[in-house]
């Protein structure tokens, strides 16, 4: 690939955007994980929502 | 839900609007469109489902006419496009998806393999697309596979989301993803042609400043948004009505487009875009993409599976496997998009779903064989423009609109965050009550100065979206009239079923005064 023939604009353009897109996704998905953790840790008999395990 | 919206809007529409709108030039307005149409409409959308659902509606007309607390009987006429506009997307989009079933059987049959030539490849689609060119395929292959992709889709809508491809979607989207990751690196290695990689990706990322003031480049970019995220078709109302009160709709939405820009900005634009420009240059990328919406990801891909290392063999299993999951993909869009339309016959008209499917899929086949039949003359690009792109922006503005100042913000925010299980940034109230409207009005105003006249009229005009044909003006009024008279259809249909529910509600028997 010829590096040469992307602006350095479009570089900075193309970075910022997959990073933000890609940064997002996880973001989401880490937060699902964390509720879905709580909703399991709740349903357990005697859990509570955030109780560290044992 | 994200199995629904990624499809092939993200590996096959994007690449061809990103193309025809300038590559670089289209990307501004389509983030611009993400962050203040995409996101705020995606929360509004699951908020207004969920709201019609625990009132007892699974489609658009009657979630307005709750909306409007049932006092504004115009809101559920309205709501005519949620089932309309998805039914008209439904039935091309089927079309489209038949493609990949017919080019993952060409792959593995080797069909193309053999035709190196980007332009070899791509007259070996034109003679599959259109049915009276016979240089490659005979006439009935097209009709074939359409037929095949209606049977199986009867197939999965009959047994119901959940009794198939639900689980298929589940298997087949991980490795979509995984299998697209692979492709995107095949193809930033590729060996100069008539461009490079690296001048594809700089089409597609570096912007043309002064084409940012052309309001169709907007307009493709905001119509994208919708069609890839399924927003203002009404799919996402009805899915959302089966939630529970405090099921979460801010992070589930906000979870869905995330995903769903991933396959796509990351994943779409990095495939087909830089493998057509490093086989035919940045023109004849551009060249192709205007020959039809859904063109540059299959000849590009076509050409990429020929030239694997491992052998043919290998590219033709690679082939077949990249289309079946696109059709996959795509059929699981297609079962959302047919949801409406069944779900309002079931609602209103007392049908058994099997009933309701039926009847869906038979017009789908009567209106699907026009697409067929008449697919080189543009049958196809004129719904994908009217009802894939700017009825979707209609739909937006009046659901924004009725969401904001009918139902209220206030209302609306509260609603939003029942059972939230993330908190929308509060800028984000001011964007939907303030912004994402006047976004939305000013890109149809826009519109209407700049284009819609010619546009209408079909006039010769300089990057005109449709492009002027003479020997196809009737074709093109043809398909718009169908189009209309299914909208005439589906409000006949609303104002019968609300005239039934009036009846009804005169000749039960009032209860018994218990005081």
């Amino acid at each position: 690939m010829e590096g040469s023939s992307i602006t350095p604009f479009a570089w900075v353009f193309m970075v910022v955007s997959m990073g933000s897109v890609t940064a997002l996704t996880a973001y989401c998905y880490y937060r699902i994980l964390i509720v879905s953790r709580k909703a399991r840790a709740a349903e357990r008999p005697g859990g509570s929502a955030g109780a560290p395990d044992s | 839900m994200a199995g629904n919206a990624v499809g092939l809007g993200n590996f096959l529409r994007f690449p061809v609007q990103a193309a025809q709108n300038g590559g670089g030039t289209f990307m501004i307005p389509y983030f611009v469109s993400f962050l203040l149409l995409g996101i705020p409409l995606m929360w509004v959308e699951w908020t207004i489902g969920r709201y019609g659902g625990r009132h007892g509606h699974g489609t658009v007309p009657g979630m307005f006419d709750e909306l409007g607390d049932r006092k504004r009987k115009w809101a559920k006429y309205l709501g005519v496009l949620g089932i309309v506009m998805p039914l008209i997307v439904f039935i091309y989009y089927t079309y489209v998806v038949s493609w990949m079933l017919g080019f993952s059987f060409f792959s593995l049959t080797g069909g193309y393999f053999g035709l190196g030539d980007f332009d070899q490849v791509a007259q070996y689609l034109y003679s599959y697309q259109d049915i009276f060119n016979t240089s490659s395929h005979g006439g009935w292959v097209a009709i074939g596979f359409f037929l095949a992709t209606i049977v199986f889709l009867y197939w999965v809508l009959s047994r119901g989301i959940s009794g198939g491809i639900e689980k298929l979607a589940l298997i087949g989207m991980p490795i979509l993803f995984l299998f697209a990751f692979v492709l995107m690196i095949r193809v930033l290695t590729l060996p100069e042609a008539a461009g490079t990689p690296a001048e594809g990706l700089n089409f597609i990322w570096n912007p043309e400043w002064t084409s940012l003031s052309d309001a169709k480049v907007w307009l493709a970019a905001a119509g994208q948004m919708f069609f890839t995220l399924s927003l203002g078709m009404g799919t996402i109302h009805t899915y959302s009505s089966y939630l529970r009160e405090k099921d979460d709709v801010t992070l589930t939405g906000l979870s869905t487009a995330a995903t769903n820009e991933f396959a796509e900005v990351v994943l779409g634009g990095t495939i087909a875009i830089p493998a057509a420009v490093t086989f035919f240059g940045v023109a004849g990328a551009t060249a192709i993409a205007e020959g039809g919406s859904y063109d540059l990801g299959i000849v590009a891909m076509g050409v990429v599976f020929q030239g694997l290392p491992g052998g043919e063999t290998w590219g033709q299993l690679t082939g077949f496997l990249w289309f079946f999951l696109l059709f996959i993909a795509g059929i699981t869009s297609a079962v959302a998009l047919s949801s409406p339309a069944i779900a309002f016959l079931q609602e209103e008209y007392e049908h058994t779903r099997k009933q309701a499917v039926l009847k869906v899929m038979a017009l789908s086949v009567a209106l699907g064989t026009l697409h067929v039949v008449f697919y080189h003359r543009q049958f196809l690009d004129v719904w994908d423009y009217w009802a894939g792109t700017f009825g979707l922006v209609i739909f937006a503005t009046v659901e924004i609109v009725l969401f904001s100042y009918v139902f209220g913000i206030d209302r609306g925010w509260k609603e939003m965050h029942v059972g939230a299980d993330l908190r929308v940034p509060r800028i984000y109230r001011f964007v939907i009550k303030w912004v994402t409207p006047i976004f939305l009005f000013v890109l149809l105003g826009w519109w209407l100065v700049t284009e819609a006249v010619p546009t209408l009229l079909m006039r010769d005009v300089e990057d005109a979206p449709i492009a002027y044909d003479p020997e196809t003006i009737v074709y093109r009024w043809f398909s718009r009239i169908v189009m209309l008279g299914l909208l005439a259809l589906g409000l006949y249909m609303i104002h019968q079923a609300w005239a039934r529910k009036a009846i009804a509600a005169e000749t039960e028997p009032v209860p018994p005064d218990s005081g």
